[in-house]
């Protein structure tokens, strides 16, 4: 194997991982927070999609200022979810998850949501304008100026986020109501308000994902489950609920996809994936960097 | 007194006109009867996007007829009435549709069915009931010799891949190495199948790396970079969703592919422009068939655009199905379907895409029953679509000679 093509590898491992950790990042937050496992993760993602397809092409806003209202639109839509769904379903008994009925509404999101979409968008893909035009070269291996700058934005978000959560007094009360919510409430955390948060960031989260992509690569109703696909891989490996770990296990995803690619064709590389997968449930079920 | 016979001579000839005129609407009556023909399509289910564009070609073109005053057949002059059933893509609703057709609407002919189960199931049911079936769906077992009456009339991705490959290797000798990726699915092996035997015999070309890349996957960097390693001058793709392709494209362009594209199906180019971008586009080549490749075709597409608001890739793709039973028809002078079917198989006809359009197969289907007409080669040029030249079917059948493959 060249040098040049074993560059290219890498590359493509690291965009690809930094990409698939983006996508489920928005969704380990709310897990880890709020403890509901949003299945309905992919369709938002797909939802923020065509909400950035509106954004700039029926309003005509420049593409950073489009990624930051979708944003704020999808965090909106997270904070009415959670107010006026999650919220009724929440087990009055602190420190118990919400498991079932709030798997229950995701399920029901994930019907919902596309069907909207198609009634209102119709089916045919859409196609966004590119955020950043132009290949850099790294030496004699090209790099798209698109996809640099989704890495940089996401490993951005990334750290801003650890900070959010390790410094910030808001993410501090987060973090504490994720760890133990009846020693938070006690603490004086308003464990509401700590879920309404964690929705509106996870929704924002997602959205920044799904607008940062769409001009990658396109827009269309049906590209909610593979995304909620390769978000679970992700998080399972690094583990759910782990910001830290959600990074790692998207960056190892990319790397079984990139080079098993290089050597195997089809769907074998998704496969070992999931092999993979399987290997970390059963030896380490709380993922790589998880919590118990 | 003269009065009165000057009144009644008035009256008398005023009913006399009045007869006249009536008996001689009731003869052009008599003289305009009507073709019953049965129509089958996906006006609903997941084909709906190539079946409802489909049918309202052919109602298009229907309607053009009538108003014209109708088709003159033999000494008659006919209107055309279609009978529709929708076969929702699927063989159960589908053989239900045809036998409606054939039992309860007794029609002797019959357009559509883009579903190769559907005209496999249907194909016993067309033979025992003697009916011409014009199927449009493109993979090998929809005809037969065992259906005899069964004709195929879509230029299936057989024929165009020998088209683009024999013209390709003509007309640009640069290219020396190509590389492949496709779907992996049953229509993405088949295609390559097809690719890889086409292109083994019709050119001298080095069949570089290929790859099957995961369904519904979005990135193809990781394929992409496996195939392009080896620097092909020829990126070949073919049953990819549009926006699918638009990303091979694109994503193929980013990692510095310079070659030229052939993709091998027929497909709006405007949901790949604008997801790759023009400058990615450049050099991709097609068997599209532009808008305005003949005056027929320009007349057909803008009368669909009026009709519909939109322009249709596949109106450009069936737009011979009724055009050619009405010439046939008119050929062997009758609506009896045997003269028709006789007129169908030894007939010479023109297509909407130009002369010399017939039907041929008898080697490789084992019957005479598949259409051929003019095949487009297109290539995307300055983020436009243009013709560059034309296949005909005298230099397909040359190219397929060396195949081994006759009349």
């Amino acid at each position: 194997m060249d040098l040049v093509y074993l560059g290219q590898l890498v590359l493509n491992a690291l965009m690809l991982g930094v990409i698939y950790s983006l996508i489920a990042l928005g969704f380990t937050l709310i897990f880890g927070i709020a403890r509901v496992v949003n299945f309905a993760h992919g369709e938002i993602f797909m939802m923020s999609s065509f909400v950035m397809y509106y954004l700039m092409t029926a309003l005509g806003l420049p593409g950073m200022l489009a990624i930051i209202a979708c944003a704020l639109i999808m965090a909106g839509v997270g904070l009415v979810l959670e107010r006026g769904l999650f919220r009724r379903l929440r087990p009055q008994e602190v420190g118990t998850a919400a498991e079932f009925p709030s798997v229950i509404i995701t399920l029901a999101l994930i019907l919902i949501i596309p069907a909207s979409v198609v009634a209102i968008c119709g089916t045919k893909e859409k196609a966004i304008p590119s955020l950043i035009s132009g290949v850099i070269m790294l030496g004699p291996i090209p790099l798209s100026a698109e996809r640099l700058l989704i890495v940089i934005v996401g490993l951005a978000l990334f750290v801003s986020l650890l900070f959010f959560i390790w410094r910030h007094k808001e993410g501090r009360a987060l973090s504490a109501a994720a760890q133990d919510s009846e020693a938070a409430l006690l603490q004086g955390v308003n464990l509401n308000r700590a879920a309404s948060v964690s929705f509106s960031i996870g929704f924002g989260l997602a959205a920044v994902a799904g607008s940062l992509l769409a001009p990658i690569y396109y827009v269309e109703p049906t590209m909610g489950p593979s995304a909620l696909l390769k978000t679970c891989i992700v998080v399972i490996l690094g583990g759910i609920g782990s910001i830290p770990g959600t990074l790692l296990g998207g960056l190892i995803f990319g790397f079984i996809e990139s080079f098993g690619r290089a050597f195997l064709s089809g769907s074998f590389p998704m496969l070992i994936a999931f092999g993979i997968v399987m290997l970390v449930l059963i030896i380490r079920p709380r993922g790589l960097l998880g919590h118990d | 007194m003269k009065k009165f016979l000057g009144i009644c001579a008035i009256m008398l000839t005023v009913v006399a006109v009045i007869a006249t005129m009536w008996s001689a609407k009731s003869a052009a009556a008599a003289e305009t009867e009507e073709v019953r023909i049965g129509v089958i399509s996906s006006l609903s289910g997941p084909a709906v996007a190539w079946g409802l564009p489909t049918y309202q070609t052919w109602k298009l073109q229907k309607n053009m007829y009538n108003q014209a005053g109708g088709v003159k057949i033999g000494d008659k002059v006919y209107r055309i009435k279609f009978l529709v059933e929708d076969d929702k893509y699927m063989p159960e609703p589908g053989v239900a549709a045809v036998k409606k057709l054939i039992y309860r609407d007794k029609v002797d002919y019959i357009l559509g069915g883009i579903s190769t189960l559907i005209t496999v199931a249907a194909g016993p049911i067309y033979q025992k009931n003697k009916v011409i079936a014009m199927v449009d769906g493109t993979s090998g077992p929809g005809i037969g010799p065992k259906l005899t009456w069964v004709f195929r009339m879509i230029v299936t991705e057989f024929e165009r891949a020998v088209a683009i490959a024999g013209w390709l290797s003509k007309n640009k000798p640069e290219i020396r190495k190509v590389a492949y990726v496709a779907p992996d699915t049953e229509g993405g092996h088949g295609s390559i199948k097809i690719f890889k035997k086409v292109t083994g015999r019709v050119t001298d070309w080095k069949i570089g790396s290929g790859e099957f890349y995961e369904p519904g996957s979005k990135d193809y960097y990781a394929v992409l970079s496996k195939v392009l390693k080896e620097k092909p001058d020829l990126l070949y793709t073919d049953t990819a969703s549009p926006g699918d392709f638009g990303l091979i494209m694109k994503q193929s362009r980013e990692l510095g592919f310079k070659g030229k594209i052939w993709y091998g199906a027929i497909t709006d180019p405007a949901v790949p422009l604008a997801i790759a971008g023009a400058k990615a586009c450049e050099d991709w080549y097609s068997p599209n068939y532009p808008f305005n490749v003949t005056t027929e075709m320009k007349k057909l597409t803008a009368a669909y655009h009026k009709e519909y608001g939109e322009y249709s890739t596949t109106t450009t793709c069936i737009c011979d199905t009724l055009p050619v039973l009405i010439q046939a028809m008119q050929q062997a002078g009758t609506i009896d379907k045997y003269k028709v079917r006789d007129a169908l198989e030894t007939g010479k006809f023109t297509s909407v895409c130009g002369s010399d359009a017939r039907f041929y197969g008898k080697d490789r289907y084992g019957i005479a029953h598949q259409w051929i007409r003019p095949i487009c080669i297109s290539r995307m040029h300055n983020g436009k679509q243009e013709l560059v030249d034309q296949v005909s079917p005298k230099e397909l059948l040359k190219m397929l000679a060396k195949l081994g493959i006759k009349e």
